[in-house]
This record gives C-alpha cells, sequence and structure tokens, in this order.
C-alpha cells in the first residue's frame, strides 16, 4: 500500500497480480464482451493509482473496494452503451479508487469466503437467486426486477433482503 | 421522517443499488446527515454487497492487459519524477520534528509535570479533531468516488511535466479534485478551482494548496451548476482568491 502511494508501479504490478482474475470475472460477467472488460479493468485500476492516497486500510480489505469499483463502473459502461442505442444525449462514465498490500492469509479466506457465496446463493430458490444477480450483474432496481420477473414488488424487496442476510450469516460463521 | 431502525431494513438494497423512490431519497438525506449507525451499517452492506462478484464465472485476463497498465502508470511516473523529492529530505526533515518534539517536551518537563500533563491531553484532543475532520473528509472524498453515476473529468496541464489533476463530480454527492506531486505555489498565491459554464463568465469553485508532499483532496462548496458546465479549470490566483481568473489557468478538462 504504501509503495502504491509512493507511485511505485511494481506495487501497482502487485496488486494487478493479486485480484485482476476475480475483477475481470466480474466485470465480463457484467459487459459480456472481453474487450470491454478489459478496458473497464484497465481504467480500475488506473484510477486505484491515481487515487491510492485515499485508501484506508481501516475500512477493510482492498479487494470489496476494487469489485465496488468495478461493477459500478461496468454497469455505468453498459448504461452508456444502452442510452446511446435510444439516442439519448445523457452520458454516464465513472470512477477509481483503493488499493492494498498483498496478504497470503487473505488469498485463503477469499478462497473459502467465494465457495460460500455461490453455495449460499445457489441453494436459493431460483426466482430469489434471479432477483438477486439482475440486482447485482445487471443494475436492476426493485421495480425494474419485480418487471422483468413479473413478481409484486413487495416480493422481490423480501427476496433480496432475506438472500443477503442469509449470505451475511454464512460469512460471518466461524 | 425515519428512524435507524426504520431504515436499516434498506441497507443492503441501497448498497445493490436497488433501492429507489422515496425510500432511496429518506435512506440517502439520513446518511448526509452523518448518522453514524447507518454509516457504518451501510459500509458493512457494501462490503456484503461487493462478496456477490464471486457469482461471476471465473475467467482470465489477457497478459497484454498486465502489460498496457504498468506501461501506462511507467509514462505517468516519469512525468512525475522531476517532482520527487529524495527520501534522504524527508528523513531529515522528519529527523528535525522529532527532535523538535523532543526539546518541547525536555522544556516542558521542567516547567512542570502537570502542566506538561494539560498540554499533552490539549494536544491530543486537537490531534483528535484534526484526525476526525480529516476522516470526514476522506470518507466523503470515498463516498464520491465510490458511488455509481460519478463522472471523471480530467484536467489536462497546459504546460510539461505538470502532473494532470482529476476531479470527480456525482450529481447528488458533489464535486472532489484528486491529485499527486502538485506544485506548491507561493505564500501569497493559491491554486483557484474555476466552473466554465457554457454561457457566461468562469465561476469560482474555491482555492486550495497542496499538502507537504504534494498531494491534493479538496472538495468544494459548489455554488455553479455542474450540469451547465463546460469544462473545470485550475489557474494560479492570490492566496484569497480572485472573483474572475487573472492568469491563463494551467489545467482545463472538459466536462462531457
Amino acid at each position: 500500500m504504501d509503495q502504491l502511494v509512493r507511485r511505485v508501479p511494481e506495487a501497482l504490478g502487485v496488486l494487478y497480480d493479486r485480484h485482476a482474475r476475480a475483477v475481470y470475472s466480474l466485470v465480463l460477467r457484467i459487459a459480456q464482451q472481453a474487450a470491454s472488460a478489459e478496458e473497464i479493468v484497465q481504467d480500475v485500476f488506473l484510477q486505484v493509482w491515481r487515487n491510492a492516497h485515499l485508501y484506508q486500510p481501516s475500512r477493510g480489505p482492498v479487494e470489496p473496494w476494487l469489485f465496488t469499483l468495478a461493477r459500478n463502473r461496468a454497469l455505468d459502461q453498459m448504461r452508456l452503451k444502452r442510452e446511446k442505442q435510444r439516442r439519448r444525449e445523457e452520458t454516464l462514465e465513472s470512477q477509481p479508487l483503493a488499493c492494498a498490500a498483498p496478504n497470503p492469509e487473505l488469498l485463503v479466506d477469499r478462497q473459502r469466503r467465494a465457495e460460500r457465496v455461490r453455495s449460499l446463493i445457489g441453494s436459493l430458490p431460483v426466482p430469489q437467486r434471479k432477483a438477486i444477480e439482475l440486482a447485482f450483474f445487471e443494475g436492476m432496481t426493485h421495480s425494474e426486477i419485480a418487471k422483468a420477473l413479473q413478481e409484486p414488488l413487495g416480493t422481490v424487496k423480501s427476496w433480496i433482503r432475506t438472500g443477503l442476510l442469509r449470505l451475511r450469516e454464512a460469512l460471518e460463521e466461524a | 421522517m425515519a428512524d435507524c431502525e426504520q431504515l436499516r431494513q434498506h441497507y443492503e438494497a441501497h448498497a445493490l443499488g436497488a433501492l429507489e423512490g422515496e425510500e432511496r431519497v429518506e435512506l440517502d438525506a439520513h446518511l448526509a446527515r452523518g448518522c453514524p449507525v447507518c454509516t457504518a451499517e451501510m459500509e458493512r452492506a457494501r462490503w456484503l454487497v461487493a462478496q456477490l462478484a464471486y457469482l461471476a464465472p471465473e475467467a482470465e485476463p489477457s497478459g497484454r492487459l498486465r502489460r498496457k497498465l504498468l506501461e501506462a502508470v511507467g509514462g505517468q511516473r516519469a512525468l512525475e519524477r522531476r517532482a520527487w523529492i529524495p527520501a534522504w529530505a524527508w528523513a531529515g526533515a522528519v529527523a528535525l520534528v522529532l527532535l523538535t518534539v523532543f526539546s518541547v517536551r525536555e522544556a516542558r518537563r521542567v516547567q512542570g509535570e502537570l502542566a506538561a500533563l494539560q498540554e499533552q491531553v490539549r494536544a491530543a484532543r486537537e490531534q483528535n479533531r484534526a484526525l476526525e475532520s480529516d476522516r470526514q473528509l476522506y470518507q466523503r472524498a470515498l463516498a464520491i468516488l465510490s458511488a455509481a453515476g460519478t463522472r471523471e473529468v480530467a484536467l489536462k496541464p497546459g504546460q510539461a511535466p505538470l502532473p494532470e489533476v482529476h476531479a470527480y463530480w456525482n450529481a447528488e454527492l458533489g464535486l472532489v479534485v484528486s491529485g499527486h506531486h502538485i506544485p506548491t505555489p507561493a505564500a501569497d498565491r493559491a491554486w483557484q478551482l474555476w466552473v466554465v459554464p457554457k454561457k457566461g463568465k468562469p465561476i469560482s469553485a474555491g482555492i486550495f494548496r497542496p499538502g507537504t508532499e504534494g498531494q491534493v483532496l479538496f472538495l468544494p462548496q459548489l455554488e455553479a451548476r455542474m450540469a451547465d458546465a463546460a469544462a473545470l479549470a485550475i489557474s494560479e490566483e492570490p492566496a484569497a482568491g480572485s472573483p474572475q481568473p487573472t492568469t491563463t489557468p494551467l489545467w482545463v478538462g472538459p466536462v462531457s
């Protein structure tokens, strides 16, 4: 982290080696196109580079920040494409942030966490899982999901909340 | 007005970006008032939502991407290197500060232990206040930087080898200006940020000075409407600022 703040390019290489695969996987799932996904991933890491001084280790590990930035940027890009297709004038862009030192212990933890996320969400009833995926990967709001799934708004809200609370419990178990 | 107990049911949906309408407006307004309970819970919710990234099928970026990325920052680094202050100079400055602190503390010890303790308590309180102020500043900046819909404005320098300055604007959360290795203007001068509207004269968005290492983190109180802005610009002005730019802007960035 200190090395990144001091603008040592090799530190960005370390951060990239540690997180690029996971960040790219997320962005590719949203963007659906390898070329667009790589462009977005590069932008995310460049923004981390420019704003490394803003990252505070006390706020937790860097990967959730990278995921948040990458997801927001990818969703904004997708919205932008849709807007252009509709010939609207408004455009959207995105943002940057974060960084961290490599931590071998986190790798094990991360692997276990990834398995728990897949297992828990995979165990949910299909419509509930679909609702969460539409919100996370497509950036849909409650009412957009309700319309897409043809389910009552209250049901969709409940599915998402209970699903995420179950996920939290699963991740917080020792 | 809803309280924390009523709003807690919305944390996860808000972090997910699914919350909308009055529920979202209400939670945003509550967070903007700085509620520590909901702010902390929202951070937990964001962490939780970020874990959903692991649902994405695993994929590998091409090796070319890593090279492109490091080449890009290598180029930036070369531009910034001229402004780099050597480590020995920093070490000397730190040593001087430590020596000064040590001397002051010794003098206080002679004056009496009680007086020294009172001074330490006062200093600690001041430091706490400064840290809290910094924490709030960073928190606001991070909120803007990581929010959906935040737009980036790259302010390019008119003259080499100045580094780029980046501004990030979010319609709901405001504007943050960020930069590294920005030169410090003379004591009676400051950098002044301008919002250049599509029509009319530039509007001041405030003055700032870089930190000791040239770092800039500036959150202006915007009087201008960013939606009407054609560009952002930074010029060197008197320390108290100017009503209109008096020098050619050193950084300019179009607002797309």
